[in-house]
């Protein structure tokens, strides 16, 4: 049986270039990026002839040191441009068409982005930030 | 052709969806000698659509107080929607190329074939029917996210009776008229 989060881990590292990218779990350290599952192989419909829509969305996790003010810096901008440079990376995949491959029984993927810009989930003590990204992977299964 | 004695089906299991295939025949008519049909099922994307018989009934309560009920005939439809135009779908050309030019008698020169998969077997084919003449009729195009074009099918009850080697999407059906 084909592994999809395997396969979703190796497709979304591809933006990485080379930096390894954690799933599920990571402990938080600058730089560290994490994909974290919400719904693998949920079925949105099924249409007449039994193909199943579904749906394997995701949220692209990413800890950065934060400034709270202390200096002048571009941290905060440069971490919240790492998020928006993935929506494009994802916007590019889909519009060249380069899906992750779910099996041959698979087809008519689409990428949608679940947020226009992530959200800065928390801060902890010593200034790490948890920036979170949502994205949703729809394809059909014959 | 005989008339069906049972469902291949076990006690109380239901049929599924699936079992019941819309086929739009998109190449040589059933009728001519020469040439090859090519079926193309109906219904990628489309959740729920039921063929609707629409029967036109006539109901009499007579002088004993006796109510009596007569089906005049079946108006045999079926919508599908969203019906979202796919790449490869020749049924979708052709559709297209008749409204364009607005050649509307060719939308009531339609052979459309329903299967019935849980009559019959793979050994012996499935329990089918050919409507010829049949109307499609087109109710838009457009949509959100994709180009969509919902269609109504209007059957003709002008039937050919017969099976199929197979009733799946993505297969080539072969349609054999009963002897």
């Amino acid at each position: 049986m084909i592994n999809k989060h395997k396969i979703m881990q190796d497709w979304v590292s591809d933006f990485l270039e080379g930096q390894y990218l954690y799933f599920e779990a990571a402990d938080a350290y600058p730089n560290v990026r994490v994909l974290v599952p919400n719904y693998g192989d949920y079925i949105n419909k099924t249409d007449i002839f039994g193909s199943k829509y579904k749906s394997y969305s995701f949220v692209f996790i990413g800890y950065e040191r934060v400034d709270m003010g202390a200096s002048y810096s571009d941290i905060n901008t440069d971490n919240m441009q790492v998020f928006d440079n993935f929506a494009e990376w994802l916007e590019e995949q889909k519009e060249k068409k380069n899906f992750p491959d779910f099996g041959t029984n698979c087809s008519e993927y689409d990428i949608i982005i679940l947020q226009n810009m992530a959200n800065l989930a928390t801060i902890t003590d010593d200034n790490l930030a948890k920036y979170m990204l949502g994205v949703r992977i729809d394809y059909k299964e014959d | 052709m005989a008339d069906a004695t049972a469902f291949n089906l076990q006690n109380n299991e239901k049929a599924m969806r699936k079992l019941l295939v819309t086929c739009v025949n998109v190449g040589d008519s059933i009728t001519t000698q020469s040439g090859t049909p090519e079926w193309q099922p109906v219904g990628v994307g489309v959740e729920d659509s039921a063929i609707e018989f629409n029967p036109d009934t006539e109901t009499v309560t007579d002088i004993l107080g006796i109510t009596e009920t007569t089906v005049n005939k079946l108006e045999t439809s079926q919508s599908l929607e969203p019906m979202t135009i796919r790449g490869g779908s020749k049924l979708a050309v052709k559709l297209y190329n008749q409204v364009k030019y607005g050649r509307l008698s060719e939308m009531a020169m339609y052979e459309v074939m329903q299967i019935h998969a849980y009559v019959g077997d793979s050994t012996n084919g499935y329990e089918a029917e050919v409507h010829k003449g049949c109307t499609l009729t087109p109710q838009s195009i457009g949509g959100s996210s994709y180009v969509d074009m919902p269609i109504d099918i209007s059957f003709s009850n002008d039937k050919v009776h017969g099976t199929v080697n197979d009733y799946k999407y993505g297969q080539t059906i072969t349609f054999t008229p009963a002897p």
